[in-house]
């Protein structure tokens, strides 16, 4: 498969429900930051020892429902092209919260503020974790920008609760990566 | 890329191959139990380590599935599928891909190249009429699937780039590239777009598109 169709030199993109639009557009641009997001993660797992199996696959299969959030932000609401898209229910943000609850109870108690830091799989993951944010942020704006046609609402709302849920998990995750390999938080004296 | 696992894989038994213009061959084989597909999707035949896509221009019903392809000299799958007989099995995964027929949003439009005619065989098999369809070839003994496309469309246009001579004597062809056609007879407004073809007509044709029919939707399928 050729990666390039030079369909977007001109600076425009198609989305998957066929409207053309500019690549600085809200949508693309909340996708973009999903992209880099899913790229930040990737490098997460990778920065890990490689005994530590169960952790990136757990990453791995995020990044795939950071896919699937990609393909309802490159759909426009009502769409035939939502047939090929898997629905994007609560459940990915509830395995978060059951990935958190677990990771913390290795954890000791946070009492301090934290500095990003420590093993560089925790700073990747703090990293992770402000690209989360923006692609946040990004979605809520495209949701406000589009007035209710950035999505299908229930998902949209999915969406919204599934990155609020995965930069708290990567904030988990960033700590975690430092006990995982040996070293403490870095603590705030400030 | 869907990534293709061998759990996938279907086999299938030939049934018949037969000319439909110069070095185009149309091919059919037996549809495997439960195998559905949606008119525009292709499958992907998979053979000795490499694979070749083929978009079906069957109705989903049918009892055969059915595709063509244009023969390439020294080709593998070409040599393969020229010397084969009916009942020899292939095997093959499927359905892919997304392009299918919209609800239209604007008039439908759809532009072709070569053997990219395909999938609109299969929109008009499946009861979709009212488009526009230009497909474009060098000559007009290229124009595969022309009996069936052009009383089905609400408008059928031959867009011949070289056969001049020929298309001149061709009831309502258009002599030159598609391109030329949306640049000269398309009336400048939003419509459904769907392209299929080599990958310089659709740069070429999108471009078009940004710059003349502002609001439109884009759906394309492109050979590599």
């Amino acid at each position: 498969m050729k990666i390039y169709t030079g369909t977007g030199d001109r600076g425009k993109t198609s989305l998957f429900s066929g409207e053309r639009v500019l690549k600085s557009s809200p949508r693309i641009a909340a996708y973009g930051d999903l992209d880099e997001l899913n790229s930040v993660m990737g490098s997460v797992a990778a920065a890990m020892n490689d005994d530590h199996q169960v952790q990136k696959e757990e990453i791995q299969a995020i990044q795939g429902r950071l896919l699937s959030v990609g393909a309802w932000l490159a759909t426009t609401p009502g769409s035939a092209s939502t047939r090929f898209l898997q629905p994007f229910t609560e459940a990915p943000a509830k395995q978060l919260e059951s990935a958190i609850d677990r990771m913390n109870e290795s954890l000791p108690e946070l009492k301090q503020f934290v500095l990003p830091g420590g093993h560089l799989s925790a700073c990747l993951a703090h990293m992770a974790r402000c690209v989360c944010r923006r692609t946040e942020r990004r979605v809520i704006a495209l949701v406000e920008a589009e007035d209710g046609s950035a999505g299908p609402t229930e998902t949209m709302q999915h969406i919204l609760v599934f990155l609020n849920r995965l930069s708290d998990y990567l904030f988990v995750m960033a700590r975690y990566c430092n006990h995982l390999h040996g070293q403490e938080d870095v603590l705030w004296n400030g | 890329m869907e990534r293709i696992v061998d759990r996938d894989r279907l086999a299938s038994a030939l049934v018949a191959t037969r000319a439909i213009a110069p070095n185009i061959l149309e091919v059919s084989m037996q549809r495997p139990a439960g195998f559905s597909f949606l008119p525009g999707q292709f499958v992907r035949f998979i053979m000795d380590g490499y694979q070749r896509d083929y978009t079906l221009v069957s109705h989903p019903d049918d009892d055969t599935i059915v595709f063509c392809m244009a023969l390439i000299k020294g080709g593998r799958f070409s040599n393969t599928i020229v010397k084969a007989r009916a009942g020899d099995r292939f095997q093959f995964s499927g359905p892919h891909g997304h392009f299918i027929f919209q609800s239209a949003a604007h008039q439908p439009v759809f532009v072709a190249t070569g053997t990219g005619v395909a999938p609109f065989v299969a929109f008009c098999r499946s009861g979709v009429n009212s488009a526009l369809l230009l497909h474009g070839v060098p000559n007009p003994d290229q124009l595969i699937y022309r009996h069936l496309l052009e009383p089905c469309l609400n408008t059928y246009v031959a867009c011949i780039s070289r056969g001049l001579d020929a298309s001149g004597r061709l009831k309502g062809a258009f002599a030159g590239r598609v391109t030329a056609y949306l640049e000269t007879m398309l009336k400048p407004d939003a419509y459904d777009f769907y392209l299929c073809g080599q990958r310089a007509m659709i740069k070429d044709v999108t471009a078009l598109i940004d710059d003349r029919f502002g609001g439109s939707r884009v759906f394309i399928e492109n050979f590599d």
